[in-house]
């Protein structure tokens, strides 16, 4: 059996791309009620330049966790990377001081969150709030700071941007909010951008518009997109390549069309049997059985094995590792016999 | 069929801002004029996008709030005019599913007393019968017997709505309103609780009125899909003619704005762009006109009301007569084709 690292993605013609951001090994821990708890256990992801890899998972799966480390924005309070490398051009972020990291965040990697709202500051413009953030990481001058916000406010094609510059927050609907906040992550032109849920609290017509901006940007600015996301059918929507993780680990790293069509872990076969889209009208949906477990009650062996009607004894003897083969990779030992079903 | 329950022209305005004095001066329409009826068994998706009143609608049916007009008929009997004794009895008959269990159901309470309250209210059993009741009620729900004295904190999101589906079906009831009941739940629970309110409904017979902004779903689910935007019902038909033939030019954007768990299948790029929502709607005409790809002079003068196009019920002038592959993008009045539209998937 090959055992490896993750492998680097390639493009259709099967070269190697390079990647913007790669993380190798990354655990996390938290001080909780039950002591020292793993919530990331060992993850591996790339990102590859001017391409979308989606991160999919449920609540408490660790994708949120993911993104916070890589942003370096984990409370060191609770939470603190016990090891792995967070490599982006050419610096281990994970070394890195607190001042040298602020270099790197917001300017080179900028993200947007769910709530487009509540990351806005309510007593400022809209026009402010931008121009502050390029002031900061570009030095520019008060007037070309605004000059700046209101081109930024026109890529994300928000209506009359420089009437609206000088407008608050709270005249936003919650789509616009969202255009805003990506107007400021983008004004210091990073390589890479973390959307942690950004549509998920848009209206689905909304939301078509703000996947449908992304995409553009995209392309015009050549930007590399993790996207975080418990949306199935935003993922297809939008990206390139697909990490899916269960409970603090990446179970399965592939092309989308191929996780998609051709899932490698029983765990996305789960998921894309169990929504509405696979079940035939007025039928029973196929449910995963059980809850995800806690991170405190991980089991030894796979992590999913208790879910799994694939699990046999050697699922649970040991932990499970990633297994790569032609640029995608799996966290199941059975994945060569099994044969599992994709979208139709 | 008969129905369970029967709107007709409810309206519903909140207050958005007084004067000095406290008179009220400015209005939120949240429901104007809505017609609906739900039969035994049957459930009836409300969908929409937020602020379109499918929320008010479910609790104007149970009259959880005073409607401001229109009438609501449950079982047959005159819901607007009962008193409150009347009401209590009948709230035993038609019970709520909200969205998020964490709030719905008492903290305080041990989830078997939360079960037995509505046994208490609405029947006269024993203590002993209610114990074994609950038991039996939470065992068709998935949970386990020893979960009868714990407290909601102690449970997982999908298993509280289980126990409150157990609450909400310990009277019998003959219709449930689910307020978005899977919304708030992770992907691979959502399927589990869908699958017990289908078979909930085999077993038992009653109706649901499933108000949802998640159409996949519906599809699954529903036997009718009401569609409503700005307060008013603009599209009603049965599931398989909705998504088959949407006729509403919103429903035909909605439809194509869901994304499709399927990388070939991307849509992204051929979806029509709905102009962006304009504040309140207009204050005569269509709603909708103001983001209508299709919209003409006629569509701004007068609201045009439901009327019947091919089996569907359509509050659309254009809903007969633009062949469907003829929705545009772009400005009103400068049509192209997009056969895109065409696809519910």
């Amino acid at each position: 059996m090959a055992m490896k690292a993750l492998p680097l993605p390639t493009s259709p013609d099967g070269d190697v791309t390079d990647a913007v951001l790669t993380v190798t090994d990354l655990s996390v821990e938290f001080q909780t009620e039950h002591g020292r708890v793993r919530v990331l256990d060992g993850v591996d992801l790339q990102v590859p330049s001017g391409k979308t890899l989606g991160l999919v998972g449920e609540s408490g799966s660790g994708k949120t966790v993911t993104s916070l480390a890589i942003m370096g924005l984990l409370d060191r309070r609770v939470g603190r990377i016990s090891s792995g490398s967070i490599q982006f051009e050419g610096q281990d972020l994970a070394a890195l001081d607190a001042r040298q990291l602020r270099r790197i965040q917001g300017a080179k990697i900028s993200m947007i969150f769910q709530e487009a709202r509540r990351s806005l500051d309510p007593v400022f413009t809209i026009g402010d709030q931008i121009a502050e953030s390029v002031r900061i990481h570009e030095g520019l001058s008060r007037r070309e700071a605004w000059k700046r916000a209101i081109e930024m406010l026109q890529l994300v094609q928000i209506p009359d941007a420089e009437r609206r510059a000088r407008e608050y927050p709270h005249t936003f609907s919650g789509g616009m909010c969202q255009r805003v906040m990506l107007a400021s992550a983008l004004a210091s032109r990073p390589s890479l951008l973390i959307a942690d849920e950004p549509t998920t609290a848009l209206d689905v017509t909304v939301q078509a518009q703000m996947l449908r901006l992304l995409r553009t940007l995209q392309e015009e600015m050549g930007l590399a997109i993790l996207f975080i996301t418990h949306d199935l059918g935003v993922v297809s929507e939008m990206c390139d390549r697909v990490a899916v993780m269960y409970a603090g680990q990446i179970v399965e790293e592939g092309d989308a069309t191929q996780v998609f069509g051709h899932p490698r872990h029983p765990y996305t076969e789960g998921l894309i049997q169990s929504l509405p889209e696979s079940a035939v009208a007025r039928g029973r949906l196929a449910a995963i059985p059980g809850s995800v477990p806690p991170a405190h009650a991980w089991p030894q062996g796979c992590h999913f094995a208790d879910r799994c009607r694939y699990a046999v004894d050697a699922c649970r003897s040991g932990p499970i590792p990633l297994l790569s083969r032609d640029g995608s990779a799996t966290r199941c030992i059975r994945a060569d016999e099994l044969s599992l079903a994709g979208v139709r | 069929m008969t129905d369970v329950l029967r709107l007709s022209g409810i309206t519903k305005s909140f207050v958005t801002g007084r004067t000095l004095l406290g008179k009220p001066n400015s209005y939120f329409h949240a429901v104007r004029g809505v017609t609906l009826s739900v039969a035994r068994g049957e459930t009836v998706a409300v969908v929409g996008e937020s602020g379109a009143g499918k929320s008010t609608v479910g609790r104007l049916a149970l009259r959880l709030i005073e409607p401001d007009d229109g009438g609501i008929e449950f079982n047959g009997s005159d819901l607007r005019a009962a008193s409150k004794e009347d009401l209590r009895r009948l709230r035993g008959r038609m019970r709520m599913i909200f969205q998020d269990p964490y709030s719905s159901l008492d903290p305080s309470m041990v989830v078997g007393d939360t079960v037995a309250e509505p046994l208490l209210v609405h029947t006269k059993m024993s203590a002993a019968e209610r114990r074994a009741k609950v038991l039996d009620l939470l065992q068709r729900v998935g949970m386990d017997t020893h979960h009868m004295d714990r407290f909601p904190y102690e449970f997982s999101g999908g298993q509280l709505q289980r126990i409150a589906i157990a609450r909400a079906i310990t009277t019998d009831p003959d219709l449930i309103v689910c307020d978005e009941p899977v919304a708030a739940l992770d992907m691979s629970i959502r399927a589990q609780v869908v699958n017990l309110l289908r078979d909930l409904q085999v077993e038992r017979g009653m109706a649901y009125l499933f108000i949802t902004h998640d159409l996949s779903l519906v599809r699954l689910i529903a036997d009718r899909v009401v569609v409503m935007y700005a307060g008013q019902i603009v599209e009603s038909a049965t599931t398989e003619q909705l998504f088959a033939e949407p006729r509403h030019p919103y429903t035909r954007a909605l439809l194509a704005a869901v994304p499709v768990p399927d990388p070939n299948r991307r849509k992204s790029q051929t979806a029509i762009p709905l102009a962006a929502v304009q504040g309140k709607p207009p204050a005569k005409g269509c709603s909708f006109a103001p983001r209508c790809p299709l919209a003409t002079e006629e569509c701004t003068v007068e609201a045009p009301p439901l009327a019947e196009v091919a089996g569907h019920d359509v509050a659309c002038y254009h809903a007969d007569h633009v062949p469907v592959a003829e929705l545009s993008e772009g400005a009103p009045g400068t049509p192209h084709p997009r056969t895109e539209l065409l696809d519910p998937h």
